[in-house]
């Protein structure tokens, strides 16, 4: 999976923006924190939840008791993405 | 100044600082008021800012950050992808105005921008027309003796692609001065097509450009915001000597020392501001950031002689519209000038089908200025 190209990104302050074009059928704005932008910025290429879990193992503190939270997290962020159309399959 | 007026310098002046709002100035006050005002000056996502920080949710605030946020990014991809294109074509630009400002902001999407404005190549007007198109933009005004070229795009992208900075239309010495914008550009070596200016000369263009505007129609707070970013990010390093050699040239010396005590003084909530600082605050706060129809009028007449030979000249003006005016707003009349006779009823006509009202509120005006002087 991959961002759509008809999302646009960027960091603003500390917060990371997701904002879609006229092409993208989806009419808001998603705003995260520094997590989301990790998420997002290993999304600009093709990549796996796994890609992007191993990503924030070398980012963050990840152990075998927040494993699965962090796991989860992916899940609901990729998974919101995915609703707005944000991510190209 | 007004409860009202002070709370909307006040959200300003905090957002610009990245300081909390003192909620006695905020009670009290009427936020929707302070919404219109803010709208007017073009400061919505500023003073949203400072509400955001002083805790206080306010929808119509939280939208107009919203909306000023998605702008910032369509634009500056939008920016990054036109000049990007530019260059490929071998094709130098320069992004002016806020397209540059934005970044001396706390944040880039404090600064509203209703266009992206850049000075390109003018010997590749045409071409960037083209570039322009195959972008997907639609051509609103090309060509002729203005000095730039409008182009839009839904949602949102609206682009002024400037030939020159300022035209035959504005003031003789700007128009002399920056006849040839080329001799003031910067650029790297590694990025030849991409122009910038100096911060002295960014500065000068600033106040000329902001003058123009204050002379004619009026001008806002915002301009206020900018010129106060700008002393903040250069504060200690500028060429002052230069700078005040250039607004000398210009004529604008006075003008523009006043204005940046102005924004001095009211965003860093410091001083008292003096008599010409209050009457140019007054008159900034009644302006909004694109000037108003009664500013226009009233300074129109005072420049052609003010009273009631001013409003002759100006009545005269309106309708049998002077000859260089003439060459950038309707050149085609200008190519065929045996038609201009003709003129006068085209742009009557045109206007009570389109602007009704603009015709009877400016009939009113320069009846209204009849005490002018």
């Amino acid at each position: 999976m991959k961002l759509s190209e008809n999302f646009l990104t960027q960091t603003i302050g500390e917060e990371i923006y997701l904002v879609p074009t006229s092409k993208a059928g989806f009419n808001g704005m998603v705003r995260g924190n520094g997590t989301l932008g990790i998420i997002i910025k290993c999304l600009k290429k093709e990549c796996t939840e796994d890609d992007i879990l191993a990503e924030m193992k070398r980012q963050f503190e990840v152990n075998d008791t927040n494993i699965a939270k962090v796991r989860d997290d992916i899940s609901r962020a990729v998974g919101k993405l995915r609703e707005i159309g944000a991510l190209e399959e | 100044m007004d409860k009202n007026s002070r709370l909307l310098i006040h959200l300003i002046a905090c957002s610009l600082n990245s300081t909390e709002p003192d909620s006695a100035i905020i009670e009290g006050a009427e936020l929707d008021t302070v919404f219109k005002m803010s709208v007017r000056h073009s400061v919505t996502a500023l003073c949203a800012d400072s509400l955001k920080r002083a805790g206080i949710e306010n929808k119509a605030f939280e939208n107009g950050m919203a909306g000023a946020t998605r702008k910032e990014i369509l634009f500056r991809t939008a920016l990054d992808e036109a000049v990007s294109e530019f260059e490929k074509a071998g094709i130098w630009s320069c992004p002016l105005k806020g397209s540059v400002i934005r970044d001396f902001y706390p944040r880039p999407d404090l600064r509203t921008m209703a266009d992206c404005d850049v000075l390109i190549d003018p010997v590749y007007r045409e071409k960037t027309r083209e570039i322009m198109e195959r972008l997907g933009y639609e051509t609103k005004h090309f060509g002729g003796k203005s000095c730039h070229d409008v182009y839009h795009k839904e949602p949102v992208y609206n682009f002024e692609l400037h030939v020159g900075l300022f035209s035959t239309m504005h003031r003789e010495k700007f128009y002399e001065y920056y006849k040839d914008p080329v001799k003031f550009l910067r650029w790297n070596e590694e990025t030849p097509l991409r122009r910038y200016f100096d911060p002295e000369d960014l500065y000068v263009y600033m106040m000329a450009h902001e003058y123009k505007h204050y002379a004619l129609g009026g001008s806002g707070i915002r301009s206020l915001c900018d010129v106060y970013v700008f002393n903040r990010k250069f504060r200690g390093t500028l060429d002052r000597v230069y700078i005040n050699q250039q607004l000398d040239k210009l004529e604008i010396r006075d003008f523009a020392g006043t204005n940046e005590m102005l924004a001095d003084k009211l965003f860093s909530m410091k001083d008292e501001l003096d008599e010409e600082e209050e009457k140019m605050l007054e008159y900034m706060l009644s302006s909004g950031t694109y000037g108003t129809m009664s500013h226009r009028v009233e300074n129109s007449i005072e420049n052609l002689g003010g009273g009631k030979k001013g409003r002759r000249r100006y009545l005269r003006n309106r309708i049998f519209m002077p000859l260089k005016e003439v060459e950038v707003q309707y050149p085609f009349y200008y190519r065929h000038k045996v038609l201009l006779p003709v003129l006068p009823i085209h742009r009557g006509v045109k206007a009570l089908i389109k602007r009704p009202k603009a015709i009877k509120r400016e009939i009113e005006l320069i009846k209204s200025k009849k005490d002018l002087r």
